[in-house]
């Protein structure tokens, strides 16, 4: 009686799946990187690694992340990205990277990541990474980490988490 | 706050660890409540004698996808912090492959036979040795830059994306699948 049951419900959370709105492809079908490993990538100067900012030219020059290439669709559609490069995509808004990342699929690009945080979490996480007062061990390891990329890509760690963030000095990268 | 709770880039590593611990009990003690610590019930599977490891795990299967799901339609789940494999078309299926011969032999997969290990079975033990060797051996053996591993990489590909479905005629899909399969199940195991 349980199981014919809880087959009932499964089979009618099933349908009502179907019949309700298809979530965005971005939320399942592209993996985020976190900026710090994004940041290891670009100072590594890994194999195949393409960053693409698809916030376009609009885009202060001194707001973009080191080797990003600003990028629209149409521009994204006719690049010569080879098949197993590694895409990272960074975007202003989920619908952006999810449609960048549909031009790609489409090319038949399988490596593609997008930016968790875009360029915002960029800048807290890798150019001003904050230590709070009484930080724990591995905060205080984690930040370490950043600290180094951090002034490597020509920000400031700071302690204590200051309220606002400074504007970056002229970024390094590749 | 929406879920996963046991992001290490929120909680920390120690503390994503340590809630790790609890969770993989109760993984245990699922599976061997399932009664997925015997061999016999196990090799049951491939002889179409006991289809217990099909029901269980495709059960396991559609409890988590529906959750998924809904979970992430109501607010509560960010599918985005959501680890998902890549798929390596080759080597996976070499794995597969593999994995199918070991389990068939043994009786035992690789939770199962921690699970038997746990409960003192030798066999259990003998399993998990040979599983630590082989991760290790195909770690040493194959290079991740090679042709085999590297040139069916597929990136995360996920069913609705290889199908051109939206997720949730996938999910529909599968739970039909996994219901007339329980049926199907429960008709070979009455004939037996």
């Amino acid at each position: 009686m349980i199981r014919r049951a809880l087959a009932v419900l499964a089979g009618a959370l099933g349908l009502a799946a179907a019949w309700t709105d298809p979530l965005p492809v971005a939320s399942v079908a592209i993996a985020p990187i976190e900026p710090l490993e994004l940041a290891e990538w670009i100072r590594d100067r890994k194999e195949g690694l393409r960053v693409i900012d698809l916030r376009g030219q609009g885009a202060p020059e001194d707001d973009r992340i080191p080797s990003a290439q600003p990028m629209d669709l149409d521009s994204l559609r006719a690049a010569a990205i080879a098949p197993l490069d590694v895409v990272v995509l960074c975007a202003s808004a989920a619908s952006e990277t999810a449609e960048g990342a549909a031009v790609l699929r489409e090319a038949g690009h399988r490596n593609v990541l997008h930016l968790r945080g875009g360029v915002p979490a960029w800048r807290a996480e890798v150019l001003f990474p904050a230590l709070p007062e009484g930080a724990s061990p591995d905060e205080q390891a984690a930040f370490a980490r950043a600290s180094g990329l951090s002034r490597y890509f020509g920000g400031t760690p700071r302690k204590g988490a200051p309220q606002t963030m400074p504007a970056p000095s002229r970024p390094r990268g590749c | 706050m929406s879920a996963p709770f046991a992001d290490p880039s929120v909680v920390g590593d120690r503390a994503a660890l340590l809630l790790a611990l609890p969770i993989g009990v109760a993984f245990g003690f699922a599976l061997e409540s399932a009664g997925l610590g015997s061999a016999p019930k196990l090799a049951g599977q491939f002889t179409l004698t006991d289809l217990t490891v099909f029901k269980v795990m495709f059960s396991a299967l559609v409890t988590a996808m529906l959750g998924a799901f809904w979970l992430a339609r109501m607010g509560l789940l960010d599918l985005e912090r959501v680890y998902v494999p890549e798929t390596y078309v080759v080597p996976q299926l070499v794995g597969g492959l593999s994995f199918g011969i070991g389990f068939a032999m043994s009786g035992l997969c690789p939770g199962t036979s921690c699970v038997a290990a746990a409960t003192g079975r030798v066999d259990g033990g003998g399993v998990m040795l040979g599983l630590l060797a082989g991760v290790l051996g195909a770690g040493l053996a194959v290079d991740p830059g090679d042709a085999l591993y590297d040139g069916t990489a597929r990136g995360v590909w996920t069913v609705p994306e290889a199908l051109h479905l939206s997720y949730g005629v996938a999910v529909a899909a599968i739970t039909a699948l996994a219901l007339l399969g329980f049926a199907g199940a429960a008709w070979i195991e009455r004939q037996r």
